[in-house]
């Protein structure tokens, strides 16, 4: 039975890789219910692929349907993850199903422009978790020390960096969003 | 136990009669091993329902410990 949904998420990858036309990825919208994000959607150029957390054993499914017939658009917002921003306009590239030690599908890997995984979902509490997923070089190219989040001198929380001095710490009340926002853009700044 | 509407959601329906329960028992019980244990950490020796609060409040290791509850108990359904 695992082994069946494991492929019927691996065909909702291959839906992608399978017309004429390179499938770009032009928005990600997500649906979530008392804190948890529940679905996820990527738009593609004509299909839409459907990231679904299966709350009652966190395994994960995985479907495509046309843009055309994803009804159900109006239910999602944006999605609040800054890990997408990069892909934006990226054409989707490959696709894996992962299975964890007890053999269930509980994640997937997808990569955009190349056949490197560069995110990564995860089913946790009922909730889709997103990482992103760099590759050796790029690690590499990162100067020693890691962006983290700190509390500055006005009690606030800030991106910090052992090496770094802070140009892009939010300002006004603390906000969550703003946060992983200047974090994100602190990380993207020193990478690109 | 009093629940929130997150760690209901976290919980789902069949684990909340449950919440007042340690984790570390009810793992066990499932047909988790002394491993799954481990990596469930201090959390093990909590309460479900503090666990899945906590998860609900974006804890990694809360949130780790109910994804390895959910899996002991698949692995009680099998065998």
């Amino acid at each position: 039975m695992q082994v069946e949904k494991c492929q019927r998420n691996l065909d909702a990858f291959y839906s992608l890789t399978s017309s004429p036309e390179a499938e770009v990825l032009s928005e990600v919208l997500e649906r979530t219910a008392d804190g948890c994000r529940d679905e996820l959607a990527l738009v593609f150029t004509s299909k839409v692929l459907v990231f679904e957390a299966n709350a009652d054993d966190d395994s994960l499914s995985v479907s495509s349907k046309d843009v055309a017939e994803f009804a159900e658009r109006g239910t999602f917002q944006d999605s609040r993850s800054l890990i997408w921003q990069r892909f934006i306009g990226k054409p989707f590239g490959w696709g894996w199903a992962t299975v964890n030690q007890q053999g269930y599908c509980d994640g997937g890997l997808l990569s955009f422009e190349s056949a490197m995984p560069a995110v990564s979902l995860e089913v946790m509490a009922s909730s889709i978790e997103i990482a992103l997923v760099f590759p050796e070089d790029e690690l590499g190219r990162q100067s020693s020390g890691y962006w983290s989040v700190g509390l500055v001198e006005n009690g606030e929380l800030a991106p910090r960096h052992p090496q770094r001095e802070i140009t892009t710490a939010p300002s006004g009340p603390t906000n969550r969003l703003k946060l992983e926002e200047a974090l994100a853009s602190a990380c993207f700044a020193e990478r690109d | 136990m009093d629940l929130s509407a997150g760690a209901r959601r976290v919980l789902t329906a069949r684990f909340i009669p449950q919440a007042d329960r340690l984790v570390r028992d009810l793992i066990l019980e499932g047909g988790g091993n002394a491993g799954n244990i481990r990596q469930a950490g201090h959390w093990a020796d909590m309460r479900v329902g503090d666990v899945a609060e906590a998860a609900a409040s974006k804890n990694r290791g809360a949130k780790r410990a109910i994804k390895i509850l959910k899996d002991a108990s698949r692995l009680g359904e099998e065998h």
